[in-house]
């Protein structure tokens, strides 16, 4: 299903853009894990970047080896053009949404 | 950080075995950092447990096995690149070139056993086209019938002969019905010409339901009128020539004078339906009015009545089903004879289920796969020295196959090339085994009656067949090898140490294998040889009268006593007896006979005979006396044989003479005379009950007793007589020994299916035997040398050479002699109740025989080995 959109997805992509040049596998997990205080676990982390990947939101390149890491080098994760698309049609999506539904979502009753 | 502690080994090795070739650097990396990141909040012993549980939710990620897919997809490496299809080609090319020896074998053997495949692939095939010609096919069903005996409940593809109009009249939901009558057999006369004639007689529906197209004629009204027929193209041509036939008049006996209204095309060889005319069924009606024939309407008779039906388009056979049913329990009732009506469509009638009085040729889904079978018999040891010989072969391209992979060939590649090649020489096989396939076509079509009926003249579909299935056994059999060489591990294959596979697990199979063909092979002599045996044991029988010098002459429409006059006068001729049946054959008429001390009657075969015929024959009369000249006093009498002294309980021979007996429930005859026991039919069952009836009106035959001194001449003579004696057919006489040995003829066929079957797997299996043998030489050329070289003799060294494969020989003939001898002398029996049971001699000479072929294989290769000049090996490294 090209083009969706998943909850997960979204997530993702949208730290993968906020974490600027330090994207990689172990940030991602950290940076979520904080926020959404739940734990993801690396394979289902791994297997949504894969996807993003081949719907062509994720462009990816191997950084240089590091030490902590048992010598081995980190693949960092950066959104493309189309990443973005996507991104900015899901928030225009729920902006409209947002507005249409304004009125019965209001908190204050 | 305590550099000290490491992520647990075993998962890093589990994780990286499970990654095969895949980049999973990143992932592995990512991992670690999170177990030492775990470290230092946990302890060590959980780090590790959450570290193993990444591990494992990282190998069943998704992300993974794209990976993993990725890497064997990757660009340079891709499957399939059409790019090196040339290559493969010319390497298989090439290869095939450069061994012609075993390429040679090795195709020679699959042509051979493909032959036969081919074969069958056309038979079926045909099969499976028959009726196709017929649009309306879907909706065309037949009605057949069972018959509930309680015994082997036969199902008959025929109906009485009134279901067909009780469905007409009575039932409303069926488009057509249509009746047809199987018995218009007969002579055809027009002018002077008599012609043989098979058909039916139908309805003029026949043309809606089937597709049998008019040549000449109107299909609407050509059957309409009672004493039309129609015939086909082929029939009017051998009647009437060049003449048009429409509106001539055909005297076709017992149904009177027929008027041809038209011209059918002739019958497709794959109808079910076979006919060389078709007649009104209204002629059948007209004639059973006047009484000519017996109309037997009877709901107990099942024969030669057909019905097919056409339904509407779109509607269900159910409620047919139901009213056949219903018909069916009207019919027969409760305690009487049962039997039920069910219906067949048109395409389940062939193939289809085996049935009684079927109406033209049947072939039941039971024989189809019997011949399958056999055909695979010998394609399965085709195939298999095949792989043998191919792996053995190929052994010599280890180098090959590693410089392959290590420029970057896939193994997948390396199996696909394998297979390729296979599937080239199997297309090349295939080609050579179109050539045996021709051949044997001929001699299948001379060999077996119903093959006659088979159009196996090869077209487009067939084949596509025969290609499609050389690609298949081309798949098939180049799958082992492929497996095999794809495996080669290219360090070793460069460095020239991939084992032979054969140490290990090979030889035993490929020796299974070539003993089982032997065995086979001996199976197949011996089965020819016994049979052969059988049918010098029947021709040479003492069936207890007297063989020689008899001609029978078929009396057809001549009178016995004109007959007896005429060729009396011949001085060739000795003596003249009359019969109704010819002794020793299979076809003696049965009577039923009663005693008046018992309550049923026993059906006892009998033959119609004059005064002569016991002379003639010299059989011997035991007690009482020959039949007379006076035919009012033979009327009452009949000559019985022992056996029937026996089973009707007449004490002895002689107190037998002048009992009397119920003839048929309603003549009394008294017994003048017994005969001495003999064989009055086929050896393939017992002496029963006979007896000798003596009634003119059934004398077909004239037995002459002629000493054999010229046969042309004698029957030059007798055509000559014959002719004077006014008759309108053509003279049918046949000496007696000729006679018996048509009617053992059969063994003949079976001698020579299994006899080409035979051939078919003593070559195949001499082609494996040759090509091992060949190669196990060929890989011992060294030893041999060496051995020589030490002083080893040539005799020694072709022992020791050929040991193995004695030895497999040896085993093939202990495993099979016991196995057919049984097989044999049970089977014989069955087939025939006087045969001679296997002897010695036969298993003698088959074992020869096979030693003779098996040897001379083997001690080709290995004297030419031991002969060899040393040097020659010694200095090829």
């Amino acid at each position: 299903m090209k083009g969706y959109l998943g909850e997960f997805e979204e997530l993702v992509l949208l730290t993968i853009a906020s974490l600027l040049d330090n994207a990689y596998g172990v940030s991602i997990k950290t940076y979520i894990d904080e926020r959404t205080s739940r734990s993801i676990s690396i394979g289902a982390l791994h297997s949504t970047i894969t996807r993003l990947e081949e719907k062509g939101y994720l462009s990816s390149h191997l950084g240089e080896p590091t030490q902590e890491r048992g010598g081995r080098s980190k693949r960092f994760y950066e959104v493309t053009q189309t990443g973005k698309i996507a991104l900015h049609q899901m928030k225009n999506l729920r902006d409209d949404l947002w507005v249409a539904a304004s009125h019965n979502l209001s908190l204050t009753k | 950080m305590k550099p000290e502690i490491k992520p647990p080994r075993l998962a890093d090795g589990l994780f990286l075995w499970f990654c095969e070739r895949a980049s999973v650097e990143d992932l592995h990396g990512d991992v670690e950092e999170l177990f030492y990141s775990d470290l230092e909040k946990y302890s060590v012993v959980r780090a590790k447990l959450k570290y193993w549980q990444r591990i494992f939710s990282l190998i069943f990620s998704y992300a993974l096995r794209q990976r993993k897919r990725r890497a064997a997809y990757h660009p340079y490496s891709s499957t399939l690149s059409f790019v090196m299809l040339p290559n493969y080609f010319k390497t298989s090319v090439r290869n095939l070139a450069k061994n012609k020896f075993y390429a040679g074998l090795n195709i020679f053997g699959l042509a051979l056993g493909m032959s036969l495949s081919l074969l069958f692939i056309a038979i079926t095939v045909f099969i499976y086209r028959y009726d196709n010609f017929h649009t309306k096919r879907d909706r065309i069903y037949r009605v057949i019938t069972q018959v509930h005996d309680d015994v082997n409940n036969p199902i008959y593809a025929s109906t009485p002969s009134d279901l067909g109009f009780i469905l007409e009249d009575e039932f409303s939901g069926i488009e057509k019905v249509v009746s047809i009558r199987a018995s218009l057999n007969g002579e055809a006369a027009y002018e002077e010409k008599k012609m043989p004639i098979n058909g039916y007689f139908t309805e003029p529906e026949f043309f809606e339901v089937f597709d049998f197209p008019l040549a000449k004629g109107n299909s609407a009204t050509a059957l309409k009128d009672p004493n039309s027929i129609l015939i086909t193209e082929k029939e009017a041509e051998k009647i009437f020539g060049s003449k048009d036939p429409i509106g001539e008049v055909l005297t076709i006996p017992p149904f009177g004078e027929l008027t041809v209204t038209g011209v059918l095309k002739d019958v497709p060889k794959n109808s079910h339906l076979t006919f060389g005319a078709l007649a009104s069924y209204s002629t059948l009606q007209s004639s059973a009015k006047n009484n000519q024939l017996p109309n037997d309407a009877s709901w107990t008779s099942f024969l030669n009545s057909y019905v097919y039906f056409l339904l509407p388009e779109g509607s269900s056979s159910d409620a047919v089903d139901r009213f056949l049913k219903h018909v069916a329990d009207d019919r027969y009732p409760k305690d009487g004879f049962q039997a039920s009506f069910s219906i067949q469509p048109l395409n389940d009638i062939v193939p289809g289920i085996e049935v009684y009085n079927a109406i033209g040729p049947s072939w039941d889904h039971l024989s189809i796969l019997l011949v399958g079978l056999t055909t695979l018999v010998i394609l399965i040891p085709a195939c298999s020295n095949y792989v043998n010989l191919s792996i053995s072969q190929s052994l010599k391209r280890t180098k090959e196959i590693g410089v392959r992979k290590v420029m970057g060939g896939q193994r997948r590649q390396i199996f696909f090339q394998f297979i390729m090649e296979t599937t080239l020489s199997m297309l090349i096989a295939l080609f050579f085994s179109y050539f045996f396939f021709e051949l044997i076509r001929g001699e299948f079509h001379k060999m077996l009656a119903e093959a006659d009926s088979m159009d196996m003249t090869p077209d487009l579909v067939i084949l596509v067949c025969f290609v499609l299935f050389a690609l298949l056994v081309g798949v098939l059999a180049g799958i082992v090898p492929a497996l095999y060489f794809s495996k080669i591990k290219p360090i070793n294959a460069l460095k020239s140490t991939v084992t032979i596979p054969t140490r290990k697990f090979r030889l035993p199979g490929r020796k299974i294998m070539l003993t089982v063909q032997y065995a086979m092979s001996l199976g197949f002599i011996m089965a020819v040889v016994i049979m052969l045996q059988q049918y010098r044991y029947s021709m040479n029988y003492d069936f207890g009268f007297r063989q020689e010098n008899i001609l029978d002459v078929a009396l057809q429409d001549v009178k016995p006593q004109l007959f007896r006059n005429e060729f009396g006068k011949l001085a060739t001729v000795q003596s003249i007896s009359m019969s109704s049946n010819i002794l020793g054959l299979d076809y003696s008429a049965e009577k039923f006979v009663k005693d008046d001390r018992r309550q049923d009657s026993v059906a006892v075969a009998t033959i119609s005979i004059d005064e002569n015929f016991i002379g003639n024959f010299g059989l011997q009369l035991i007690a009482g006396e020959n039949f007379g000249a006076d035919q009012a006093s033979n009327a009452r009498h009949i000559i019985i044989n022992e056996e029937m002294v026996k089973s009707f309980d007449l004490d002895d021979s002689f107190s037998a003479i002048g009992k009397t007996l119920l003839l048929n429930d309603n003549k009394e005859v008294s017994i003048i005379g017994v005969v001495k026991n003999f064989h009055y039919t086929s050896l393939r069952k017992p002496i029963g009950s006979f007896f000798f009836t003596s009634d003119p009106n059934e004398f077909q035959y004239a037995n002459l007793s002629m000493p054999l001194t010229n046969r042309f001449d004698d029957l030059t003579k007798i055509e000559n007589t014959w002719k004077a004696l006014g008759s309108n057919h053509k003279v049918k006489a046949q000496y007696f020994e000729d006679e018996i040995g048509d009617a053992y003829s059969f063994y003949f066929v079976v001698i020579k299916l299994w006899g080409f079957l035979g051939l078919l797997a003593i070559t195949v299996a001499s082609i494996g035997l040759l090509g091992t043998v060949a190669f196990t030489i060929g890989n011992r050329l060294k030893e041999v040398s060496i051995r020589k070289v030490m002083g080893a003799s040539t005799e020694r060294v072709v022992f020791m050479l050929s040991r193995d494969f004695l030895m497999l020989l040896l085993i093939a003939t202990v495993v099979t002699v016991p196995v057919i001898y049984f097989l044999f002398s049970t089977l014989l029996v069955q087939m025939q109740y006087y045969s001679i049971s296997v002897g010695f001699a036969e298993i003698g000479i088959s074992v020869f025989l096979l030693a003779v072929l098996g040897l001379t294989t083997i001690f080709s290769q290995t004297f030419r080995a031991a002969n060899a000049n040393p040097v020659d090996h010694m200095r090829s490294d």
